[in-house]
């Protein structure tokens, strides 16, 4: 027997059709439009929630590409566990089941007096709300060397996922026997605190059985990132790796950590010992870092980044290259009636993450939803749980809640517990994990576009 | 053994997930999973079996409600309390609680006491957990409340 999340749907959509939702006196019968730029995690969240909300409202993704290709989980790529396919997202669900129209083109700009979108199709979408979701933009020039063009052809970041995932899937299957992956990871802020302690931990579980003479190094510009300790115990259980000093305080005595003679199948240098990248040298393929060079036969470059280009061509950013924003609202300072969320916005203590993107959405509809209904928006809530893998069996995370200072117009953390998963977790615990992150990769695109 | 208090969370959410469900065959069924040799070396395909198998279960037990709410679950209105918080949940168990998923419990429908006293659990670590003891220390007794009101309202259904 199933759940029917379908008959739950319908019944929304009969009463929708059959007029039992008042009209908003706002807009006297008028139905109010609210354009979305970008059908990502935030942008799909906040259309279908919105029409969840209020089946009267009009809704409009724009988005530049006909399928969503989802970045979380899309480490799995680079190790074959997934095919690319299995990354596709259609937008037929937002389309049929919520009635949200989805425009297939690319933004290129608007005109905030007229509240109208430009499309690169020529027409131009006229909005009575817009919300702004465009994920990131990566700088692949801020690391000398580095460009697109290598990034696309040589060097691939696969961090907005694509081509360049795929051409690190065969960079990795063609490697030589005892060769070296080298894992460049980025400056903060950027998406997915873990995914660059993942990534390269997959694959040392990949090299392991196809190429175990080989070597994962991650070289880093921060001297910490989220989840180390507990990262860095899966790194210790299962690739020899030799946790560093400062990482065993608070490790419980009754939780036994290795010691190793020899280097393991996975090297971390952080910033004080010169892992910060200085420039690239494609045709040696070599890194240069502040510790020196490393020469390695697959590179992958998670380059600095700012919030999606459009957010800039639209005037939405600061010179951080982030969007700021009403915390309570997510209504831009810099313009009003335009709302951005997601990767692209500050939000403080908020990562950049889908599940961050994801709540944000859902407060934002409401907010719209009453803003629009000439109410006040209620206090926002919202929460992140990252789920990460340092081995296929083996999963952790980083969960929080987060709360408004509406004076401070700041998001901070609720309370100061633990926000990973215990150093004492037993195995099961453990592989439990690697089940639910496995399990969340499902739920959440239903909750986001289906 | 460690492990059986790992999986007490969720063989209780899962036990004793639904009002409908007989008291008496609740108890004998927690009895008969505590026995069981739950061990740490269960390998991931065989947890996720066993919890699919008890959500299952938990659905299987579940009296099909009537289908037509009293009222819109999603009013035009100001959201109802608890709802916005409750939202933040989907993204692992599903839009509005209901999900078609095998390793999340689905809340929606969920007996309010229930809900409240398993997340108090969670939150004062009486039951262990993979990731829930950590959300539930994030969140007021009030805010679970509303929660618990929340999704209690959600008709939980059963497809034929
Ligand atoms: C390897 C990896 C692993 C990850 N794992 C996790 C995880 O486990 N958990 C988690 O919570 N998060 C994870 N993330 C992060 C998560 O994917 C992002 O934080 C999330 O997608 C951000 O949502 P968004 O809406 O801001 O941007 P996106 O999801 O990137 O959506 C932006 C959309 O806007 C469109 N767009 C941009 N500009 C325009 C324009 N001008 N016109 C039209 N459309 C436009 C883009 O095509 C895109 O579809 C991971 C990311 C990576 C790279």
């Amino acid at each position: 027997m199933n759940l029917s999340r379908r008959n739950f749907l319908g019944l929304l959509g009969a009463t929708a059709l059959a007029g039992a939702f008042p009209l908003r006196s706002a807009f006297a019968g008028a139905q109010a439009h609210v354009v979305i730029i970008g059908g990502g995690v935030g942008g799909a969240t906040t259309a279908k929630y919105l029409r969840m909300f209020d089946p009267n409202l009009k809704v409009t993704v724009i988005e530049k590409n006909p399928v969503y290709i989802r970045p979380y989980g899309s480490s799995e790529v680079v190790t074959g566990h997934i095919s690319m396919d299995e990354l596709n997202v259609s937008y037929e669900a937002l389309k049929s089941r919520y009635g949200v129209n989805v425009i297939i083109d690319e933004v290129t700009g608007f005109d905030p007096d007229k509240r109208s979108v430009k499309l690169k199709g020529g027409r131009g979408v006229r909005y009575d709300k817009l919300v702004v979701s465009p994920g990131i933009e990566l700088l692949y020039d801020k690391l000398a060397g580095y460009s697109q063009a290598i990034a696309e052809s040589k060097v691939p970041s696969g961090w907005i996922p694509g081509a360049q995932t795929a051409l690190l899937a065969e960079q990795l299957k063609a490697m030589p026997q005892g060769g070296t992956f080298l894992m460049v990871a980025p400056p903060n802020p950027y998406r997915c605190p873990p995914g660059p302690y993942e990534r390269p931990a997959l694959v040392a579980e990949w090299l392991q059985k196809h190429n175990p003479t080989a070597k994962v190094i991650i070289t880093d510009p921060k001297d910490k990132f989220v989840t180390d300790q507990t990262m860095m115990l899966g790194w210790n259980r299962l690739y020899d790796f030799t946790i560093p000093k400062p990482f065993l305080e608070g490790i419980p005595a009754s939780v036994e950590v290795k010691q190793y003679s020899q280097p393991g199948i996975l090297e971390w240098i952080p910033a004080k010992d010169g892992g910060t990248p200085v420039s690239l040298d494609v045709a040696n393929k070599t890194l240069k870092t502040e510790g020196g060079d490393i020469k390695a036969d697959v590179i992958n470059i998670v380059p600095a980044m700012r919030a999606g280009k459009i957010a800039k061509a639209m005037g939405l950013t600061d010179d951080k290259g982030w969007c700021p924003n009403n915390r309570k609202t997510f209504e831009s300072t810099l313009h009003p009636h335009v709302h951005v969320i997601g990767d692209a916005c500050h939000a403080d203590a908020m990562p950049k993450s889908g599940f961050s993107a994801n709540t944000q959405a859902k407060s934002l509809a409401r907010a719209l939803v009453e803003l629009l209904a000439e109410r006040d928006a209620p206090v926002p809530v919202w929460e992140n749980t990252c789920y990460a893998l340092a081995g296929s069996d083996y999963g952790l995370y980083v969960a929080d809640v987060f709360e408004l200072d509406e004076a401070a117009n700041k998001i901070n953390r609720v309370g100061k517990f633990n926000r990973y998963l215990r150093l004492d977790a037993t195995p099961a615990q453990i592989r439990m994990g690697a089940v639910y992150q496995q399990a969340w990769l499902k739920s959440f695109t239903e909750d986001c576009f289906a | 053994m460690k492990l059986q208090y790992t999986l007490w969370p969720l063989l209780l959410l899962a036990l004793l997930g639904n009002a409908q469900a007989d008291g008496k065959k609740v108890l004998e069924k927690v009895e008969k999973t505590a026995k069981a040799p739950v061990a740490d070396s269960l390998s991931k395909d065989e947890l996720r079996e066993m919890i699919r198998e008890l959500i299952q279960e938990e659905i299987a037990n579940v009296q099909p409600v009537n289908t037509a709410p009293a009222q819109p679950l999603t009013p035009v209105s100001a959201a109802k309390a608890g709802e916005l918080m409750a939202h933040t949940c989907a993204g692992c168990h599903g839009t509005n609680g209901t999900l078609a998923n095998e390793a999340f419990m689905p809340l929606a429908g969920m007996p309010e006491q229930e809900f409240v006293q398993t997340m108090l659990d969670f939150r004062d670590d009486q039951r262990q957990s993979t990731l829930m003891g950590t959300v539930a220390n994030g969140l007021s007794e009030t805010q679970i409340r509303e929660m618990a009101s929340y999704f209690a309202q959600v008709p939980m259904e059963v497809s034929p």
